[in-house]
C-alpha cells in the first residue's frame, strides 16, 4: 500500500481517494469474489431477508385465506347460505281472520323485562323509575321484585315496544329484555268462544287455538275462516238484547250456510274476554253452541216427520188420532195445549203434538228410526268440527218402545245445538249431509242422507209453522222463512219441571231456495207480561229469532221477495214441485 | 449469475403479484363485509317494519270493531240498518216497463240508421 502510494506520487497529485476514479485498472490488492470478505455478511443477509419474507408470506397467506374463507373455520361442512335480504315474519303464530279478511285474532311483538337483582345498585331509584314507565305496576311490587335474593326476576312480561325503548334509554345497569309476542283478540268477547284463548306461552288452552295449535304455529300465512264478523255482530247484540229481556240464563245460536256446512256465526252467551288473563268463570267458559248437550224437544219433529216421509210408510194424507193421550206401557204421552182432534202431518208440526210425532215414530219402527238418526249424524260427536269443546250426544242405553216414542218429540236423548243444526240443514238443503266448519275453503263433499222429494216436502211444512203455527213471529215478510220451534221442560233431580225451559228455534230461509239455516235456543227464558205468562219458545226465541234473521238477511245479500201475494204463492208452489 | 438473478426477478415478480392479489382480495372482503353490514342493518329495518305493520293492522282491526263503528255511525251519519221492506226485486214492481223500453229500443235503432245514412253521404261527397 505504501509502496502504491509513492509511485503515484511521484508522477501526480491526487485528491484523496481520486486515484480510485482515475485508475481504470485499480484493484484492491488481493480482492476477488472467493475470497469476498463481505460474502459471509451477504449470505447471513440473505438469510434474515428470506426469514422476513417467509414471515411476511405467511401472514399474507395467512390472510388471503382469511379473506376467502371468512373469520369462522368451523363452519366448513356446512352449506353457507348466500346473504340475501329476508323477509321473515318474525311472529311464529299465524293470525285468524274472518272470511273477509278482517282480523279476528293476532300476535302482537313485546317485550318481557327481566333483572339480575345483584346487579342492579339503588334499587330504590330504579323501582320509581320503573313505575313511572310501567303505569300497571306499583312501586312497592317492583321493589320487591328486585330485593329478591336471585340471580334472576321477572319484573313485567309483555311490555309494549314504546315502553321497552323508553327504559332501554334510562340505561339501568342489570335490566334486560327478552322478545315476545302476545296474543291479541281486538274484537274481544265477539269471538270468544269460537277462537278460545291462549296460555302466556302462547299456547292455544281453547276453542280453535287448541284444535289448531299445530296449524297456527307451522306456517304464517293467515288463517281464514268461514265467520263473519258483521253478521256475528249484529247477532250477538240481538242475542244478548233476547237474554236481558227474558233474563235468561244464556243463550246459544249458530248460523250455517245449508249448501256447504261452512258456520257463518256462532255464538254462546254469556261469554269472555280473551283478552283478559284472569281465568273466566265456568259458566262464561262454557260453549253452549258445540259442547251444551240437552233435550230439544219439539225441534226433533223435523227429524221425526222427515223420517217417517223418507220410510215411505207415513204420508202426507195420512191422519194421527190425537183425540186422546197415547198410552204405552211405562208413560202417557201428552200434548201442550193439544187440539184433541185427528192430524195430519202439517197439523202435527203446526200444533207440534207429541201425540202424533210418537204414533209417527211407533209407526216407523224403533231399528229404522236409529239407523235414520245415525244418519243424520246425531249419534255420533261432530270430530271433525275445529274448536276443542265438543260434545258427544246422551244416548239413551236402553232403547225400547217408550224411548221410540219420546225421541219423536226430541226427550230421552240429549244433542247439542251444532247437531240439530247440521241434521236440519240436511233436512232442508235437498237431503246431502255437509259436517260443519270453520275453515274456508275446507267443506267436504257432503252425503245424501235424504231423497230430495223428502226434503222439499219437509220445506213446505216447515214453511206452514212459520205462516200458520209457532213460528209465526218469526215470519219475517220477504225472506221467506221456515222452521220449527220448541220448548223442552229440563230435567231436575229426574223430574221434568214445568216452568224451567230450553227454548229453541231453528230456521231457514229463503225456503224457495234454502241458502242458510238459522238456530237460536235460549236457556230458562222467564216468563213476563209480555209473553202473557208463556215460556214456550214461540213467546220468546221465536220473535227474537225473527228479528235477528230480519237483520242480517239483508247483510248476507239475500233477495227478499216482495211480489204480489198470489205471485209469490206461486212461485214457491213451483219451487217444491222442482 | 444469470440464473440467481433471474431466480430473484421471478421470486420478487411473484412477491408483487401475491402481495397485489392479496391486497385485492384484502379490499373484496373488507367492502363485502361492508355491504353485509348493510344487509343486516336492511334486514332488521325489515323486521322492525313487519313488526309495525303487524302491530298497525291489529290497531286497524281493533278501530273497526264493528261496536266502535256502529256507536261511531250513529254519532256522525244518519243512517240505519237496512230493513227487509227496503229491498225489492225488480221483477216485484208493479209497474210495466216493457213498452218504454221497445219504444225506446226503437228510438235507438232509427238514430243509428240515421247515423249510418249520414256516414254513408258524406264518404260519397269525399269521393
Amino acid at each position: 500500500m505504501a509502496k502504491l502510494w509513492s509511485a503515484k506520487e511521484k508522477n501526480k497529485f491526487y485528491l484523496p481517494g481520486e486515484e480510485i476514479k482515475v485508475k481504470k485498472d485499480f484493484v484492491f490488492s488481493g480482492f476477488n469474489i472467493e475470497k469476498d470478505p463481505l460474502s459471509g455478511c451477504k449470505n447471513r443477509m440473505l438469510l434474515a431477508i428470506s426469514a422476513f419474507v417467509l414471515v411476511y408470506a405467511v401472514i399474507a397467506l395467512r390472510t388471503l385465506g382469511l379473506c376467502i374463507s371468512g373469520f369462522a373455520p368451523n363452519h366448513d361442512d356446512e352449506e353457507k347460505e348466500l346473504p340475501q335480504i329476508k323477509i321473515e315474519n318474525p311472529i311464529t303464530r299465524a293470525d285468524i281472520t274472518d272470511r273477509n279478511g278482517a282480523i279476528i285474532a293476532t300476535s302482537l311483538p313485546t317485550a318481557n323485562l327481566y333483572a339480575h337483582p345483584r346487579k342492579v345498585r339503588d334499587k330504590e331509584k330504579v323501582a320509581a323509575k320503573l313505575s313511572e314507565y310501567i303505569p300497571d305496576m306499583l312501586y312497592e311490587d317492583i321493589l320487591a321484585q328486585l330485593e329478591k335474593n336471585s340471580n334472576f326476576v321477572y319484573i313485567k312480561r309483555n311490555l309494549s315496544l314504546a315502553q321497552r325503548y323508553q327504559i332501554y334509554a334510562l340505561g339501568i345497569q342489570g335490566l334486560g329484555f327478552e322478545d315476545m309476542e302476545k296474543r291479541v283478540y281486538p274484537q274481544k268477547t265477539l269471538f270468544s268462544h269460537i277462537i278460545g284463548k291462549t296460555n302466556i306461552d302462547n299456547i292455544g288452552i281453547s276453542g280453535l287455538e287448541r284444535e289448531l295449535n299445530n296449524r297456527l304455529t307451522s306456517s304464517d300465512v293467515p288463517l281464514r275462516l268461514t265467520i263473519d264478523s258483521g253478521i256475528q255482530d249484529t247477532i250477538r247484540r240481538k242475542l244478548q238484547a233476547a237474554v236481558d229481556k227474558f233474563h235468561a240464563k244464556g243463550a246459544a245460536a249458530i248460523l250455517m250456510d245449508v249448501n256447504n256446512g261452512e258456520i257463518i256465526a256462532m255464538l254462546s252467551l254469556p261469554d269472555f274476554d280473551p283478552n283478559l288473563n284472569v281465568t273466566p268463570d265456568a259458566k262464561a267458559q262454557f260453549n253452549f253452541a258445540t259442547k251444551g248437550l240437552y233435550e230439544p224437544g219439539s225441534v226433533f219433529k223435523v227429524f221425526n216427520a222427515a223420517m217417517g216421509l223418507e220410510s215411505g210408510k207415513v204420508k202426507l194424507s195420512d191422519r194421527f188420532d190425537a183425540t186422546k193421550p197415547l198410552k204405552l206401557k211405562h208413560n202417557v204421552i201428552k200434548d201442550y195445549r193439544g187440539k184433541n182432534k185427528w192430524l195430519d202431518l202439517q197439523e202435527i208440526l203446526i200444533y207440534s203434538s207429541n201425540i202424533g210425532s210418537a204414533q209417527i215414530a211407533l209407526k216407523v219402527g224403533k231399528e229404522e228410526q236409529q239407523k235414520f238418526l245415525r244418519r243424520l249424524g246425531l249419534f255420533t260427536p261432530i270430530d271433525s268440527f275445529e274448536v276443542t269443546e265438543k260434545a258427544a250426544p246422551g244416548i239413551p242405553r236402553r232403547w225400547g218402545e217408550s224411548t221410540t216414542a219420546t225421541v219423536a218429540y226430541g226427550y230421552g236423548l240429549s244433542v247439542t245445538p251444532l247437531h240439530i243444526i247440521s241434521a236440519f240443514a240436511a233436512v232442508v238443503n235437498g237431503g246431502i249431509y255437509h259436517a260443519p266448519t270453520l275453515i274456508k275453503g275446507q267443506h267436504d263433499e257432503g252425503k245424501r242422507v235424504l231423497s230430495e222429494k223428502t226434503s222439499a216436502t219437509m220445506r213446505k211444512l216447515l214453511r206452514g209453522v212459520v205462516t200458520k203455527g209457532s213460528g209465526r213471529r218469526a215470519n219475517v215478510p220477504g225472506y221467506e222463512v221456515a222452521g220449527k220451534t220448541g220448548t223442552a221442560n229440563k230435567l231436575v233431580n229426574g223430574k221434568y219441571i214445568d216452568k224451567k225451559v230450553m227454548t229453541s228455534f231453528v230456521a231457514t230461509f229463503p225456503v224457495s231456495h234454502p241458502q242458510y239455516a238459522f238456530l237460536m235456543m235460549m236457556d230458562e227464558p222467564q216468563p213476563s207480561k209480555e209473553t202473557l205468562n208463556f215460556v214456550t219458545a214461540g213467546w220468546n226465541t221465536v220473535p227474537a229469532a225473527g228479528e235477528i234473521i230480519a237483520a242480517i238477511a239483508p247483510q248476507l245479500n239475500i233477495k227478499a221477495n216482495y211480489d204480489l201475494d198470489e205471485n209469490r204463492e206461486r212461485l214457491i208452489e213451483a219451487a217444491y214441485r222442482q | 449469475m444469470n440464473t440467481t438473478k433471474s431466480a430473484a426477478i421471478c421470486l420478487w415478480t411473484a412477491l408483487t403479484v401475491l402481495t397485489a392479489v392479496i391486497f385485492a382480495t384484502f379490499i373484496m372482503k373488507n367492502r363485502v363485509q361492508d355491504l353485509e353490514k348493510e344487509l343486516a342493518q336492511i334486514n332488521h329495518n325489515i323486521n322492525e317494519d313487519i313488526k309495525t305493520i303487524h302491530i298497525l293492522k291489529a290497531e286497524w282491526s281493533h278501530l273497526n270493531n264493528p261496536d266502535r263503528l256502529r256507536s261511531l255511525a250513529q254519532k256522525h251519519i244518519d243512517l240505519k240498518p237496512v230493513k227487509a221492506e227496503q229491498i225489492i226485486n225488480y221483477a216485484a214492481l208493479p209497474f210495466n216497463y216493457e213498452p218504454d223500453r221497445k219504444m225506446l229500443a226503437r228510438q235507438n235503432l232509427n238514430n243509428i240508421a240515421a247515423r249510418n245514412k249520414e256516414l254513408r253521404r258524406l264518404a260519397k261527397a269525399q269521393r
